[in-house]
């Protein structure tokens, strides 16, 4: 199990690797409750079948390739990364960027708050995450976000007329 | 006569602006690293909902030749690669630069974009005619065929492992399985989701693979700032004596990058590295490749950029990408109510002149902007991405939100970003990725069609020659890497 969670991509392959196992049995269950053909040889199960049975096959055979310490190269071998320096990574701030990525169409599918109110704030929210509040760049970001926020909603709901959801409670 | 003419409409007033706006919004984009031509073209999608078919697409082709030329500025004066097909510049562009040339750097990159993108443009203008007018004898094996052959290329040639390029292919087309099936109006696979009725529109799977999941991936790596190298005065021109020296080198690395382009699905980082090893192998100098060599910058920018030419050439003719950000432009074709495949040329010829006349336009564009304003574009490249990114999000938010005025579509673009940088973590190409989920559709209607047509018998395909053709190449290119290591063994 040690050779599977060895390094972060050993890791990804493997959490990969299961996900695509399990999805691949709902698509087989799913597809397996089809009605049979009528028209065609075929039908409309047989290549999500054929698609789901290959995406498990190789998802299991990149996990045995990992375990044996056997990996194909292609036709082509990776160049790597030319980058000399290597900056540690920040997974704190890449959680907090898909938080508040998530959070916008969430707060939006609530009702609570429209486009305009969401944009802003999240704009702020995701700069402010990656600048970790810096002053210099929060300065920047309040103006560019309410006339981002103010001029998207104008521009595509009033000129484009995209139904962008609004704040009901809000008289304007 | 026809490319006259298309030369005449796309230098008119507004072609021209969008040829000039999308060649600059692809060079600043290829320019700052982490931001890349197809994150920029899935966000312009939906802005060209309401322009004219031929200005959108002309602004898209425009931005595809400038993302992929501007990502050389930031290879060299960074040591990070703009955009994936820079990467090989990067080896000798940034060495070169270091040590006090970054002009001349600079010079044989651009000079080299540009002869790649009009050799490129002259086997485009060359070639897809008559091989539009082949493929009209395609039938459904032939398609089948084409298809296999393309998914099982683009996971042998895409860069590392085969199993895992292979396994991005197919599951780019598993995710493209809900919805109704158009074969026989069968709805699959919704799990019990009713939006899932029309499946995974294409649009936020793009935003979600190239915005969202690169956005999160910059998160992580945000305090990879890069170090600026000072530009000076200078001119960033080839002399001629510099022509003179490297034309061998341009005219062959420019043939590679198109000939790799015109194979489906092999985006231009592969070229690049390909006319990089074999200029490597024909040089006089090798002990040189890595260090700073004159020969390595002009093999890889030509190649790459040839290889935008080339890519268009099976898009245009047979409605199959040649590399990711032809997924995308494909994609577009279908939203502006555009049929790609062979009858493109009879159907929409002044359309596809306009396109191939645009490609040209903007690739002497190119070279004169990144010419005369690489002073400012090389500031621009270290650009304060937490500004960037959370304005590009709301774009693309809006983007997927516009296609059906539903939130479900946002929730698709977080999703697959969530599902791109999980792919990118783990060294899953996430170009078979989009490729596949494109093709799928094309490859499951022509093989049941084609079962139909040999009343369910597998042989029919080996009575087509050019569907046989096909298979013979997809299978040979599967087992290359095995046949491979078997010969080094010897």
């Amino acid at each position: 199990m040690r050779r599977l969670w060895h390094d972060s991509e050993a890791q990804a392959e493997l959490i990969l690797a299961s996900c695509m196992v399990a999805l691949s049995a709902a698509v087989w269950i799913a597809a397996d409750r089809l009605p049979p053909p009528i028209f065609d040889p075929l039908g409309s199960a047989a290549v999500p079948k054929l698609i789901a049975v290959a995406v498990s096959i190789l998802a299991v055979a990149m996990l045995a390739q990992r375990y044996f310490g056997v990996a194909d190269q292609g036709a082509v071998p990776d160049p790597g990364d030319p980058a000399e320096t290597v900056a540690p990574l920040r997974p704190a701030i890449a959680v907090g960027a898909f938080v508040a990525m998530a959070f916008c169409p969430a707060v939006m599918e609530t009702g609570l708050f429209g486009f305009r109110e969401t944009a802003f704030v999240f704009i702020l929210a995701l700069g402010g995450i990656l600048s970790r509040f810096s002053r210099r760049t929060m300065t920047i970001l309040v103006p560019t976000a309410a006339v981002l926020a103010v001029g998207l909603s104008w521009m595509f709901g009033g000129l484009l007329y995209i139904d962008l959801p609004a704040t009901q409670w809000l008289p304007f | 006569m026809e490319l006259i003419n298309a030369f005449g409409a796309v230098l008119h007033p507004w072609p021209l602006f969008f040829i000039v706006l999308g060649t600059w919004a692809g060079i600043f984009v290829g320019a700052v690293p982490g931001l890349t031509g197809g994150m920029l073209i899935s966000l312009c999608i939906p802005l060209t909902f309401y322009m004219d078919s031929t200005n959108a697409l002309i602004l898209m082709v425009a931005m595809y030749v400038g993302s992929v030329s501007g990502g050389l500025i930031s290879a060299m004066l960074l040591r990070m690669p703009g955009t994936p097909s820079s990467i090989m510049t990067t080896f000798d562009g940034y060495p070169m630069a270091a040590k006090g040339e970054p002009h001349r750097a600079l010079a044989l990159g651009i000079g080299a974009s540009l002869f790649g993108g009009l050799i490129a443009g002259a086997f485009l203008v060359v070639l897809s005619p008559p091989l539009s007018r082949w493929a009209l004898q395609f039938g459904p094996w032939e398609y089948f065929a084409m298809v296999l052959m393309a998914i099982v290329l683009i996971a042998s040639l895409s860069q590392g492992s085969m199993v895992k390029g292979l396994l991005a292919g197919f599951l780019g087309m598993l995710f493209a399985m809900p919805g109704f099936n158009e074969s026989d109006g069968q709805l699959r696979l919704t799990f019990g989701f009713d939006e899932l009725s029309a499946g995974v529109h294409l649009l936020p799977m793009l935003l979600g693979i190239f915005v969202t999941s690169q956005i999160i991936k910059d998160a992580l790596e945000i305090d990879r700032q890069p170090d600026a190298l000072k530009l000076g005065t200078g001119r960033s021109w080839m002399r001629l004596c510099d022509w003179r020296r490297h034309w061998i080198n341009i005219v062959r690395s420019s043939v590679i990058g198109t000939w790799i382009g015109i194979l489906p699905g092999v985006g231009a980082s592969i070229s690049s590295m390909v006319a990089y090893g074999v200029t490597r192998n024909l040089s006089k100098t090798p002990e040189k490749f890595g260090t700073g060599s004159e020969e390595g910058i002009v093999a890889s920018e030509a190649a790459n950029n040839a290889n935008v030419g080339g890519a268009l050439i099976p898009l245009i003719t047979m409605g199959i990408p040649g590399s990711p950000i032809d997924a995308i432009l494909l994609s577009a074709l279908i939203l502006h109510n555009i049929q790609p495949g062979p009858m493109l040329f009879l159907t929409n010829g002044p359309f596809v002149w306009s396109l191939v006349a645009a490609y040209l336009v903007a690739n002497v564009l190119m070279f004169a902007t990144m010419t005369f304003s690489v002073r400012w574009l090389a500031k621009a490249a270290v650009v304060n991405r937490a500004i960037l990114l959370p304005i590009i999000f709301i774009f693309s938010l809006v983007g997927a939100y516009a296609l059906s005025n539903r939130m479900w579509d946002v929730w698709v673009v977080v999703g697959f970003g969530v599902i791109g940088f999980g792919l990118e973590r783990a060294k899953i190409p996430l170009g078979p990725f989009v490729i596949g989920f494109v093709l799928a559709p094309l490859f499951e209607s022509e093989f049941r069609s084609a079962l139909q047509l040999s009343h369910g018998n597998l042989m029919g395909l080996f009575e087509r020659p050019i569907a046989t053709a096909f298979f013979a190449v997809a299978v040979v290119m599967l087992f290359w890497p095995a046949i491979a290591t078997i010969r080094r063994r010897r």
